[in-house]
């Protein structure tokens, strides 16, 4: 859970509050709750991994357990503590905008399903 | 019956006009052959590690701040997830809720009721590849555009106290036409509607007027350049309204409009929120900006188009629709600006430059800094017509010499020998000359068919080969005819 009570520390303009009062209130911040076997289930129909009922459940017990560690970290009072964004302290790591080589067309392809015309061959998709 | 007001937000996606991808050192050009631009890190290989672009950064940012944003100290990137053939890695680098900039807007004019359209979000995100969809059961895949940097800019419905919302298919069009030129005149994007660096996908809700809350809305799709999302936005308002009419109920979905047939049509409906599962990317660590970073690349902005029309407008006394077609090329207007400093009408060189120069440029299909014409030398062609050393026709032959050549007007009038005649009585001698030669022309001109003056203007011009002052022409010819 970001809150953005410690994010004015890094806040320095009154823009950049009211920025951050926006966003907060825009997208969920985490949080905890119990999931149940459906939950597995959509997680896994979004992962494209294909379960059996019985690894739903097995799967709904460990990630609970999982979450019952976080809901104990929860009750840490983290006020004068800075989110973590990242878990090493670096920051600003960048590249020039120098274009460089890049593979040759066979190397892209070797791991194609299908090629053709020097594509991926896909199954047909519709359009998004 | 009700009436209905329509509600339109934007979403518009810009690539970038940087040398490399925004992960990885790939090449960023237009076309080419397929999967010629790719290495491991933007075709998703494992262990490739992506390392963000810093021009890209400063170029989104910099686009940020020209949209009126609040650049955050901090921003990070999430990983978006989901799975579709142009996306290599099964996710998209994007950034979700700590983007680059917020809370931004965009004037436009509206016919006259200016208007700030509120601004939710500037995102910085890479391109997917690009689907080349074949006949069969088969779909081509080419990833020379996966990686490339892609800036998404979201529009505010409601917008915030003090801001607007787009409310007309026009105004649609216009918020992307003002989009465009701003990002144009930083020059961080080519902005091509026709070649995808610029796409949009408006979405479209209508209410009842006076209802507070939203109408169902729709997304609409494949709209290729502005005439399209004005078309495409302008058929789904009316189209949503006539389904209310009828009692009927609009579907959240989305649309693609068929630009042969003029109409939307459903492409899937949008009953269920994707979940893409977003979470910070733990291969790139979190971006800080400086307040004097940020303050500087404000300070480096350009003078931005609306402001440019407006100061057109007032300084200039141009009109707006003048004004428009200047400030629409930021090398149109800068070369404007420069011919308009120094000379004493401003609007004479604007209707040069908007009729006779963009006529050539369209003829030639030369973009201005390739051809050899310079705002001196404009000038210097507008000052021999005012001098009276030529006539308008003879600068227009001049003009365009000028414009092939990169010679100054006095030089070619000089090396041609185009001077203007003013003198009355080498005037005179032809005049007489051609009425002598004419005496039937002469006749009917003189029984009342008076529009032969002209004919006889263009005559004596022949003799003279344009050069005879048009005025002392016209009034030696109707002194003669008419005594």
């Amino acid at each position: 859970m970001i809150e953005h009570a410690q994010c004015y520390n890094w806040a320095a303009s009154e823009n950049q509050r009211t920025a951050f009062d926006t966003l907060v209130g825009a997208y969920p911040q985490g949080g905890c709750m119990k999931l149940t076997a459906q939950d597995i289930a959509d997680v896994a129909r979004l992962s494209r991994l294909e379960l059996t009922e019985e690894e739903k459940e097995t799967l709904a017990g460990h990630i609970n357990r999982l979450l019952e560690h976080f809901e104990k970290l929860q009750q840490l009072d983290t006020e004068a503590v800075e989110p973590t964004s990242h878990v090493i302290p670096v920051f600003n790591v960048f590249r020039k905008d120098e274009p460089g080589e890049s593979l040759p067309v066979n190397d892209v392809l070797a791991n194609a399903p299908d090629v053709a015309d020097d594509c991926f061959v896909v199954p047909r998709v519709v359009e998004t | 019956m009700a009436e209905y007001e329509p509600i339109i937000g934007m979403e518009v996606h810009v690539e970038l006009q940087t040398r490399s991808k925004m992960f990885c050192s790939c090449e960023v050009a237009f076309g080419g052959e397929p999967n010629t631009r790719c290495c491991p890190v933007c075709l998703g290989l494992p262990g490739s590690l992506p390392v963000i672009n810093e021009k890209a950064v400063e170029y989104m940012a910099r686009a940020a701040l020209a949209l009126n944003c609040t650049i955050l100290p901090q921003c990070i990137f999430h990983r978006k997830n989901y799975y579709y053939p142009d996306l290599p890695k099964n996710y998209q680098i994007s950034q979700y809720d700590y983007p680059l900039g917020v809370n931004g807007w965009v004037e436009i004019l509206a016919g006259g009721r200016s208007k700030k359209i509120a601004i939710r979000r500037v995102h910085m995100e890479e391109d997917t590849g690009k689907l080349l969809h074949v006949s069969g059961n088969r779909s081509y895949v080419d990833y020379n555009r996966s990686g490339v940097p892609l800036m998404e800019i979201v529009t505010q419905n409601p917008p915030p106290e003090g801001l607007d919302q787009i409310e007309s298919a026009e105004e649609a069009r216009e918020y992307l036409q003002r989009l465009r030129q701003i990002l144009l005149y930083l020059g961080v994007s080519d902005v091509k509607m026709e070649e995808g660096s610029m796409r949009c996908e408006p979405n479209v809700s209508v209410r009842p007027k006076g209802q507070s809350e939203f109408g169902v809305k729709t997304e609409i799709k494949n709209l290729n350049s502005f005439r399209a999302v004005y078309l495409g936005v302008d058929y789904e308002i009316k189209r949503q309204i006539r389904v209310l009419e009828q009692g009927g109920k609009v579907v959240q979905e989305t649309r693609r409009w068929d630009d042969e047939r003029g109409v939307t049509v459903p492409m899937r409906s949008k009953e269920f929120e994707q979940e893409y599962r977003y979470f910070p990317d733990p291969d790139l660590v979190p971006l800080r900006f400086t307040e004097e970073w940020i303050e500087k690349l404000r300070s480096e902005l350009p003078e931005l188009p609306l402001a440019k029309l407006k100061r057109f407008m007032s300084d200039y006394g141009l009109a707006q629709a003048d004004a428009e077609v200047l400030i629409d090329s930021p090398d149109l207007a800068e070369f404007y600006d420069a011919c308009a400093v120094g000379y004493k009408d401003p609007k004479a060189v604007a209707n040069w430059i908007t009729t006779e120069l963009l006529r050539l440029l369209n003829a030639t299909g030369k973009k201005l800094n390739e051809t050899k014409l310079t705002p001196t030398h404009l000038c210097g062609l507008l000052e021999l017509v005012d001098g009276g050393t030529i006539n308008r026709n003879t600068a227009k032959a001049v003009f365009e010499e000028m414009f092939t050549t990169g010679k100054t007007a006095p030089e070619i009038v000089r090396q041609k020998g185009l001077e203007q005649v003013s003198d009355e009585a080498a005037i005179e001698s032809v005049v007489n000359r051609v009425l002598d030669a004419n005496p039937n022309e002469v006749k009917r001109y003189r029984a009342g068919e008076i529009k032969l003056l002209s004919w006889f203007v263009g005559q004596v011009m022949r003799e003279t080969k344009g050069k005879a002052n048009p005025a002392t022409v016209n009034k030696l010819l109707r002194e003669k005819l008419e005594s």
